[in-house]
């Protein structure tokens, strides 16, 4: 038999005692018959004592931080061997302290709780960051009491805070722990943790089975499948692994963005917002000699520093078209006519531009169109914890934030690899059957292919190169200079910062510019 | 007695150790060459090397016990993972010859249009793995590199695209290795008129064409310019009477002379009394394109 123990967290005075007598009142602990409370911190709301001796509940009184150490649980099994343990922790302590402590192997951490009052919650959020968030990111379940002057509004934001931090975990807003749904759930021991990873396995198990099954299916049905997969595969890897090298350099500037911002020129300017800051914003990527797979992160780190986003976007946007390695490209993929490549240049500079005025002009600013709250999550010096101070902690914040910033973005990649290894090998023969002399159809069929086929922006050049036998080009350009615009990856990547309607509108935007751009170019080819 | 260990730093770590490892064993192993052009080497080895400080620096973590962790959004990760353990690249045998025969008949589709377009690109027919990126394309950018090279040489002094390769005659035939291929491709297509009558020996697998008769066969090369993703097959035709003895993607050293031949409406070269003799796969199976 399992020993539970749960813990109830917070700040003083955010009502941890009271949750915890409403909790040993309730029926929820009806079933166990030993149970431990220890409280570490001395709360304003006094426990019935006389109440608890009746529970036969005995209270262990944990006065300092230090005396968090191995041999608190082992005492507790020696003296009382529980089968319940109920901790008040302190809110200002380490809680990765107690979580990590030797226990007997039968002990399980079931739930954390976090209890907040609702009306103070935002303000100590943002004094005491450092201190709260590992209480909610090891959180299972978040308690909001005294809500009830809280408007509607408030409540949806409260919560969202607390997603933004843990996604996983469930708020509530109750001041009756008895009848409230989700606690029940938590704390009945029929939905233990060991029960739902139960379930999980067997999920597993099946699942794997099914598609042993359905591969084995593939291979007998379809005697090349095997093969086609293996190319499918090699395409994915090796799209993923050109991007590793250019990834990690991102994630490296990045995080070096989030930490050192207020150093940069390039952000001030940017980060002025006149007019003269979009011709910095647009010339910015030559200094960044790195595929567009790279900027990604780049961007996503800008936006969470809060640079303005019409010269953020126009930053983006142009950046694959000065950048000096597509340069190089166009070069070499059109050799006998290099002024494709100042076409090529001065079309996503006017692109890029453009859409950061029109974004301006419609007044859009950054947290409109970020998703959640910026500042929980870009990497501060607080979140991560540092070991040295100076220039050395600094490395280190770099180091570890790319770290973080790489988990981050390789998600994305992957996701956008395997897109568009998957739609690489399907789309061809169907697309070509779309391919005529109409210029208007070249341009939707570009546009496609912008979205769906540009696997880096060094390597465009060349795959509209091979365009050249069934379309004109000016389309071509088009798909040249639009590809790391609406590449499917990049949209993908990015939507780990912008939301998603944002991301649509701006893939709306570059095509109606594009349209234009090139629409009036072919006027003079 | 047992402690609760910080799952996610776990994960991570055995993350970062996999993708490192496999890198490492794409790069010892040569597989890389499969994958991605060597001019990412470089890039490559400091991933790596990155990737390895990234997991030491995680392993203090582990002692910071955490609740509640997703670890179920790293399970992503398991697609690369295990699809670089379940379909290793074992080379064009295995791997493209798939893309390659599906594609031949996509290839032809386009040599047809080929034909009655009217852009001086499409002289080349060829099978290509991305098909969409397929004819012309890189070859013609070397090409047209060469040519416009020679148009100024001839200014100079009355040249001949085959002199450029004339250090590499041996007994009067032209050696092609791989290091020179793509130039010589390139040349071949643009100035046939240099070469016709010239022998030439080189490296190739045997690909074929569903509009070639029953003696022809395009002996080629993959290329590559940036990653697998672009791999396109690029060859000349030849004819042999032994072309019924040879299978897909067979490697052979073919040496042959240099004639005109017309295909679909174009004049392209042709391999001439051909002999085949068995080649031995190389260690780098593509010919990677190196002008940038």
């Amino acid at each position: 038999m399992a020993t539970y123990i749960d813990i109830i967290t917070g700040l003083l005075e955010s009502g941890k005692t009271t949750v915890i007598n409403e909790l040993l009142q309730s029926d929820y602990l009806e079933e166990f018959e030993k149970i431990i409370l220890v409280i570490c911190e001395e709360g304003f709301t006094e426990y019935d004592e006389k109440k608890l001796e009746e529970m036969n509940i005995e209270i262990l009184t944990v006065e300092n931080e230090s005396d968090v150490n191995d041999d608190l649980f082992i005492k507790i099994e020696d003296e009382y061997s529980p089968d319940y343990i109920l901790v008040e922790y302190n809110g200002t302590w380490n809680i990765s302290e107690i979580l990590g402590l030797k226990t007997p192997f039968e002990y399980k951490f079931r739930n954390v709780v976090f209890v907040s009052e609702s009306g103070n919650f935002r303000n100590q959020l943002s004094n005491m960051a450092t201190v709260m968030q590992p209480h909610i990111l090891n959180s299972d379940i978040v308690i909001f009491n005294r809500f009830e002057k809280l408007h509607q509004g408030m409540q949806k934001k409260l919560t969202r805070d607390i997603k933004n931090i843990n996604p996983r975990t469930s708020v509530t807003f109750t001041n009756k722990i008895e009848t409230d749904k989700i606690l029940k759930e938590r704390f009945l021991t029929v939905n233990n943790p060991e029960n739902t990873s139960m379930i999980l396995k067997i999920n597993l198990k099946i699942g794997i089975f099914l598609a042993f099954c359905f591969s084995l299916f593939l291979i007998i049905e379809f005697p090349n499948a095997y093969r086609h997969t293996q190319s499918m595969v090699t395409v994915f890897l090796s799209i993923l692994m050109q991007s590793i090298p250019f990834i990690l350099l991102g994630a490296f500037i990045s995080a070096g963005i989030q930490i050192f911002a207020s150093t940069g020129w390039i952000m001030k300017q940017i980060s002025k917002g006149s007019w003269y800051s979009f011709v910095i914003a647009s010339a910015a990527g030559l200094f960044m000699p790195i595929c567009d797979c790279g900027m990604v992160p780049i961007i996503s780190g800008l936006l969470k520093k809060e640079t303005p986003l019409p010269q953020t976007i126009t930053f983006w946007l142009s950046s694959s078209a000065v950048s000096p390695i597509v340069i190089i490209s166009m070069l070499y993929a059109f050799p006998e006519q290099p002024y494709l490549a100042v076409v090529r240049v001065v079309a996503g500079l006017i692109i890029g531009i453009m859409a950061g005025i029109i974004l301006k002009l419609m007044k859009l600013e950054t947290k409109d169109v970020t998703k959640g709250n910026r500042r929980t999550m870009s990497i501060g010096k607080d979140v991560l914890e540092l070991k040295y101070d100076g220039t050395k902690g600094k490395i280190e914040a770099v180091f570890a934030g790319a770290q973080v910033e790489f988990f981050r973005v390789a998600e994305y990649v992957i996701v956008g690899a395997l897109i568009s290894a998957v739609l690489q090998t399907i789309m061809p023969q169907t697309m070509k059957s779309f391919i005529g002399n109409n210029i208007i159809i070249q341009f939707v069929v570009m546009t496609v292919a912008a979205m769906l086929m540009s696997t880096c922006s060094t390597s465009n050049a060349f795959i509209g190169r091979s365009f050249s036998n069934n379309f004109s080009t000016v389309p071509i350009l088009s798909f040249i200079v639009m590809g790391p615009m609406l590449d499917l990856k990049n949209m993908v990547m990015l939507s780990e910062i912008l939301k998603k309607r944002f991301l649509l509108f701006l893939a709306t935007l570059v095509i109606i510019e594009s349209a234009i751009v090139f629409g009036t170019l072919s006027f003079f080819v | 007695m047992g402690r609760k260990k910080n799952m996610e730093a776990i994960v991570q770590i055995f993350i970062l150790i996999a993708i490192a490892c496999l890198l490492i064993y794409a790069m010892v192993s040569k597989e890389v060459n499969y994958y991605v052009h060597p001019r990412f080497y470089v890039g490559i080895w400091t991933s790596i090397i990155i990737l390895i400080l990234f997991a030491v620096s995680l392993i203090a973590k582990i002692k910071k016990a955490r609740h509640n962790v997703n670890i179920r959004h790293y399970i992503i990760f398991a697609i690369p993972l295990l699809g670089a353990l379940l379909f290793p690249a074992t080379g064009v045998n295995s791997k493209d010859m798939t893309i390659a025969n599906s594609d031949i008949v996509a290839s032809n589709s386009e040599t047809d249009t080929n034909t009655i377009d009217n852009t001086n690109t499409d002289r080349y027919y060829d099978e290509n793995i991305t098909s969409e990126k397929s004819p012309t394309d890189i070859i013609d950018a070397t090409a047209s590199t060469q040519q416009s090279e020679g148009e100024n040489d001839e200014v100079e002094e009355t040249s001949n695209a085959y002199e450029k390769y004339s250090q590499y005659e041996v007994d009067g035939v032209l050696v092609i290795n791989d290091d020179i291929f793509a130039d010589w491709y390139g040349d071949v297509y643009d100035n046939l008129d240099d070469f016709v009558g010239k022998k030439c020996k080189y490296l190739a697998q045997v690909y074929s064409m569903e509009d070639f008769k029953a003696n022809q066969f395009l002996a080629g090369r993959y290329f590559m310019v940036c990653c697998a993703a672009d791999l396109v097959g690029y060859g000349i035709v030849c004819e042999s009477d032994i072309r019924s003895e040879l299978t897909d993607d067979e490697w052979i050293t073919v040496t042959g002379t240099i004639s005109e031949y017309e295909y679909n409406g174009y004049m392209v070269p042709i391999l001439k009394d051909v002999t085949i003799t068995d080649g031995e796969a190389p260690e780098v199976e593509y010919i990677y394109y190196n002008n940038y």
